[in-house]
């Protein structure tokens, strides 16, 4: 089987790098992006299965404003989002729209623990 | 005064009117029914039907105040009030010659009925300004005295109540003297107590509408007050948001490297650089909380450190000596330019030094190799205005409108430097504008950007 292509779309380079060390060793191809933009049009030519997106990049909702951008498309409606962001639970809560508008399929604390995250990462590559 | 309050009349105008026409309804069938008895009385005396053509004339007149009245309640034009006054003046006046007819055709000076224009006077006292009140008080005066002496000179015929009174009685001078004076000195002294009365009620209905007004208006004041207040907490809960995002990240970031190296995630051979990485953001993160904790004392402006003379071109010095090796580091052209006899301002020292640290090491960190920072300190008639210029990665327009928010980095800043907190533009700012100057930038992407800051002089 091809090994998965996940994309890490953060503007925090430590955060990529954290995340190459504890995916690439298990077989994941891993490309990044540093902000929305820029995470849309890597979602075009990269063709990712999965997308790490962190909330807060050049704007405080950056990452929320790409997850609907790509439930805007039929193409990458399909593509599974695992967010990952070092909101806590209640600090930002107010920020965040209604749940239906969230168009996600996984939540994530920062720091993510490896083990956590690879799971995550598996379970939502074989549903 | 009263005059000028029609708009305040108790109970109002259109209020008073119909009470009016409604009284006057009353008034017709009472007279009615006293005219009636007053016959069954007198029934050799009274000719009826002149005080019933009377009475039918006030029925039909009132009917056609009703009519204005309605014109009057629908009206919209500004001399509502004013029209008002003039019809209630027109309606007494109609009233008093309809009774002072009524008077004459049931005895004259005989009827002690007479003694009903009081009641007219008191009326319009209450209901008209002031000096209305005096009007209609003359008007019965010289309608009833009119009448009596008319009687008197025998120029209209005297109706004798047959059996109620001595029938010379309406040809005594002395007698008729004596009841027109009393009458008039009644309905004068009526007519000034009452509207004096009226006068105060309404000044005090006045003062109670033009406090109550004031009291809307403070409530207003402190309405617009609260919503500031609740803006400026809402910012500043934003802003604490923001700071424990940002202070969150390195140690996020850090606590993820170490999970790493702990869970074997790391070769050996890359654990340094992982390590090396992790004290970065530790460096970064004692940065953003020495910044925070800048921006925080400039906030308490402790007002017993009071500020001193300071020399811009002294610290100016000290500062650029320090930025000097910084520069040569990145092969940078730096140089400074001090105009001679700059005045000195009124500031914090250690505020002065933080304003240009900031710029200069700004300037420094965002621009290539190989380029230029230039700075400049020098006057104009008011102010001392530095200028920090450089050739480096410069702004979009776009990017130059967040410039001074606390934690905004451009991209481009992002991507050429790792470290910064993006307080410290806020922190200049903040800084000159607490000393009553300004902060300006010029900047084009690619090309470079021009800081440029005036502050005031101190007075000498």
């Amino acid at each position: 089987m091809k090994s998965a292509k996940i994309l890490v779309v953060d503007d925090d380079p430590d955060f990529v790098e954290a995340m190459r060390l504890t995916l690439e060793p298990n077989g994941y191809q891993v490309v990044s992006a540093a902000n929305g933009d820029e995470g849309m049009s890597k979602v075009a030519t990269e063709q990712p299965d999965l997308v790490l997106l962190d909330v807060i990049m050049s704007s405080v909702l950056d990452g929320l404003r790409m997850s609907q951008r790509m439930q805007e498309n039929a193409e990458h409606r399909r593509i599974p989002i695992l967010m990952v962001t070092s909101i806590a639970n209640t600090d930002y809560a107010s920020l965040f729209p209604t749940d239906e508008y969230i168009a996600i399929d996984g939540f994530l604390s920062k720091p993510v623990a490896p083990a956590i995250l690879l799971q995550r990462v598996t379970e939502l590559l074989n549903r | 005064m009263s005059d000028r309050l029609p708009s305040v009349w108790y109970p109002g105008p259109k209020q008073r009117t119909d009470q009016l026409i409604q009284l006057r309804w009353m008034f017709a069938l009472g007279a009615l029914l006293i005219v009636s008895m007053g016959s069954l009385l007198f029934p050799d005396s009274l000719p009826m039907p002149l005080p019933l053509a009377v009475i039918g004339v006030v029925i039909l007149y009132n009917g056609v105040f009703l009519w204005h009245a309605h014109q009057l309640s629908v009206y919209q034009g500004d001399d509502r009030d004013q029209r008002y006054l003039s019809f209630t003046n027109v309606q007494l006046a109609a009233d008093m010659l309809a009774l002072t007819l009524l008077i004459h055709y049931t005895g004259g000076i005989e009827n002690p009925f007479y003694l009903l224009y009081i009641v007219y006077v008191t009326a319009a006292s209450i209901l008209l300004p002031r000096k209305h009140g005096f009007l209609h008080a003359s008007l019965a005066t010289a309608l009833f005295s009119g009448l009596v002496v008319a009687e008197y000179q025998g120029w209209i015929a005297h109706v004798h109540l047959e059996g109620f009174v001595s029938p010379e009685r309406y040809t005594r001078t002395m007698y008729i003297m004596v009841v027109l004076f009393s009458m008039a000195g009644t309905l004068f002294v009526c007519a000034h107590l009452v509207s004096a009365l009226a006068d105060i009620l309404r000044r005090r209905e006045a003062e109670l509408l033009g406090a109550n007004l004031s009291c809307e208006v403070r409530a207003g004041e402190l309405a617009q007050l609260n919503a500031r207040l609740a803006d400026l907490d809402k910012a500043r809960s934003q802003f604490i948001r923001l700071v424990t995002h940002e202070l969150r990240a390195p140690v996020a970031a850090i606590q993820s490297y170490l999970r790493l190296i702990l869970d074997g995630y790391v070769p050996p051979e890359r654990q340094r650089e992982i390590i090396e990485k992790s004290e970065r953001r530790a460096v970064e993160q004692l940065a953003l909380i020495s910044d925070l904790l800048d921006l925080a004392r400039l906030q308490e402006r402790r007002e017993q450190e009071q500020p001193v003379l300071v020399d811009m071109a002294d610290v100016l010095n000290g500062v650029s000596d320090l930025m000097q090796a910084r520069a040569e580091d990145k092969d940078l052209l730096f140089t400074v330019e001090i105009e001679p006899d700059v005045p000195a301002v009124r500031a914090r020292p250690e505020h002065i030094k933080q304003l240009w640290t900031n710029l200069i090491s700004n300037g420094i960190k965002y621009t290539e190799p190989g380029g230029i920072v230039v700075v400049s300190l020098s006057q104009n008639p008011k102010y001392v205005v530095g200028v920090v210029r450089d050739t480096g990665i410069g702004m979009t327009p776009e990017q130059m409108t967040h410039l001074f928010e606390e934690f905004y980095r451009t991209e481009q800043a992002k991507a050429m430097e790792r470290q910064g907190t993006g307080i410290g533009l806020s922190i200049v700012k903040r800084i000159i504008e607490s000393y009553g100057g300004r902060i300006w930038v010029e900047s084009e992407q690619g090309k470079g950007s021009k800081f440029s800051f005036a502050l005031p002089k101190a007075e000498s």
